[in-house]
């Protein structure tokens, strides 16, 4: 292994060179020369002193860092700067040891270990670049790379997969995701969604029935779960489904077998069941509204897909991709149009973007999105309207502070939108400190703006 | 709160203490290096030594 050590204390050198034994070792003792060296040669390891004399650590450590991206940086400190520590592993070191006069004997150990965490980092950012080519799921935000990795965890398995999530989080892309990522070209997908089916036809519709089963079934006919045989059922909106069609589900999940409406015969079929649902299936459980046994079937591999207002950094992502999905490759979306973006609550989620950037499309006849393009103050304002009380019995506590906190709200949004996003000149307006607008912002779920907007 | 000139000298003094610990350490290590290779080196670490010891009396313990 070759190391770069860069220490302005040559007796410091000498102390733990020993402990470096079976290393190639070269050491810079100003920074001068550790850049250049890190310049011209390249390291597996850079142990880098914090106290630097009359040099600021944390820069030299960002141009190693840019020098040698593959390397491990292990920072050696002689104090107990906690903040400064912890700025240097912000930064992209990976670990550090406190310069004690048994530094030379821990200093083996914490090389390890230091390399350990690199390869870890390094392998997670790999894998993280490796799951975002090519995959459905668009977003940069931690949310959505722990989601592109759940779904190639269980994509490989015939396991039963529950996603849940509001309406318009793309829960069906994840499906056709854990789909597509089996990797096998001739397994079918088949979709049906169960809140857009009458209970009499679902039967019928998902196992297939005998020609004179009922009036009108003039012909046998397959069911979904048979043409799914081998692959993947889809049933979106889950939760939807009523009591009486859940017992024939669960049925045939725990057997493996169904028999079409109107036959006597029993019909095997291999399918993975992939539901989806923006219900709380818990609650609806403990409601009595959904079987407890079929939850725990379809609860084995579970996917929750979170709003989009929660997952800020997949905003823009999501909104290039659907200008390039909607044959606008080239227009740009300019600044000032991302921050209205970034800073919708976004109720509708993934869905109301598609709906934005697909009307901003039609305004900006395909040049750069503007802000003017972006038409959602009427889509949020409309959506943030609190329920007044219909009768005696809605007049309650939580529903006055829903009523009031969705105003709030409401008002906040509209106002920043307009001050374009000036916190201050909001606080003075309002006559409030900035402190209590920032909290009731916070304390309401309104997006802060970018720190030079709070000052 | 300390000054950035403060926060050095807390350093210096810190680091001048690390190295009389670990002195018996570095002249153990001499004692392995050829004669006179070791004698310049041992020039050095005196050098160094004096310096921290001055460091030591002008500062006294910052704390």
């Amino acid at each position: 292994m070759k190391i770069l050590h860069l220490e302005d204390e040559k007796w410091f050198h000498q102390l733990i060179l020993p402990s470096l034994a079976g290393h190639e070792v070269v050491w810079a003792e100003t920074v001068e020369v550790g850049i250049r060296k890190a310049s011209r040669e390249s390291f597996d390891l850079l142990l880098l002193d914090r106290n630097l004399k009359e040099v600021d650590s944390l820069g030299v450590l960002r141009d190693l860092k840019v020098l040698q991206p593959q390397a491990a940086i292990l920072i050696l400190s002689s104090d107990g700067d906690v903040s400064g520590i912890s700025r240097a592993l912000d930064l992209g070191a990976d670990d550090y040891l406190m310069k004690s006069p048994q530094v030379h004997q821990e200093l083996p150990l914490r090389i390890q270990q230091t390399l350990r965490t690199h390869a870890a980092a390094r392998w997670s950012e790999s894998r993280r670049q490796e799951l975002r080519i090519g995959s459905q799921i668009v977003g940069e935000s931690i949310h959505s790379d722990a989601m592109r990795e759940s779904v190639s965890k269980v994509a490989a398995f015939e396991t039963h997969v529950l996603i849940t999530g509001e309406t318009g989080t793309g829960k069906e892309v994840i499906a056709s995701e854990i789909h597509r990522l089996r990797g096998d070209p001739l397994r079918p997908l088949v979709s049906l969604n169960c809140g857009a089916i009458t209970e009499a036809l679902f039967e019928s519709e998902l196992f297939g029935h005998k020609r004179g089963a009922f009036t009108g079934a003039t012909h046998d006919r397959e069911g979904l779960v048979l043409a799914a045989h081998g692959g993947d059922l889809f049933l979106d909106e889950i939760g939807e489904l009523p009591l009486s069609q859940q017992v024939k589900l669960l049925r045939f999940l725990q057997e493996g077998t169904f028999t079409p409406v109107g036959s006597t015969q029993q019909v095997r079929a291999n399918v993975r069941i992939i539901a989806a649902t923006n219900r709380n299936l818990e609650k609806e459980v403990m409601d009595g509204r959904f079987r407890e046994d079929l939850f725990y079937r379809l609860n084995v591999f579970r996917i929750t897909t979170r709003p989009l207002r929660e997952r800020v950094e997949d905003i823009i992502p999501l909104a290039e991709f659907f200008l390039k999905r909607l044959g606008y490759p080239h227009s740009r979306i300019t600044q000032e149009a991302k921050r209205i973006l970034q800073h919708h609550h976004w109720r509708g989620n993934v869905r109301e973007l598609h709906a934005v950037i697909q009307r901003a499309c039609i305004e900006s006849l395909g040049e750069d999105l503007k802000a003017k393009h972006i038409l959602i103050q009427n889509l949020g304002a409309s959506s943030e309207i609190g329920v007044l009380p219909q009768t005696a019995r809605e007049i309650h506590g939580n529903s006055f502070r829903n009523y009031v906190s969705k105003a709030e709200r409401n008002y906040l949004s509209v106002a920043l939108e307009i001050l374009e996003n000036d916190t201050e000149a909001l606080s003075e307006k309002l006559q409030m400190s900035r402190a209590t607008v920032y909290n009731r912002m916070k304390a309401l779920g309104i997006p802060l703006p970018s720190r030079k907007r709070i000052k | 709160m300390s000054t950035p000139g403060q926060g050095r000298k807390s350093h210096d003094f810190q680091n001048a203490l690390l190295f009389l610990e670990t002195f018996p350490v570095l002249l153990r290590q001499l004692m392995t290096r050829e004669r006179p290779q070791a004698e310049v080196e041992l020039e050095e670490l005196i050098e160094v030594y004096l310096e921290k010891i001055a460091v030591l009396k002008c500062s006294g313990d910052p704390q």
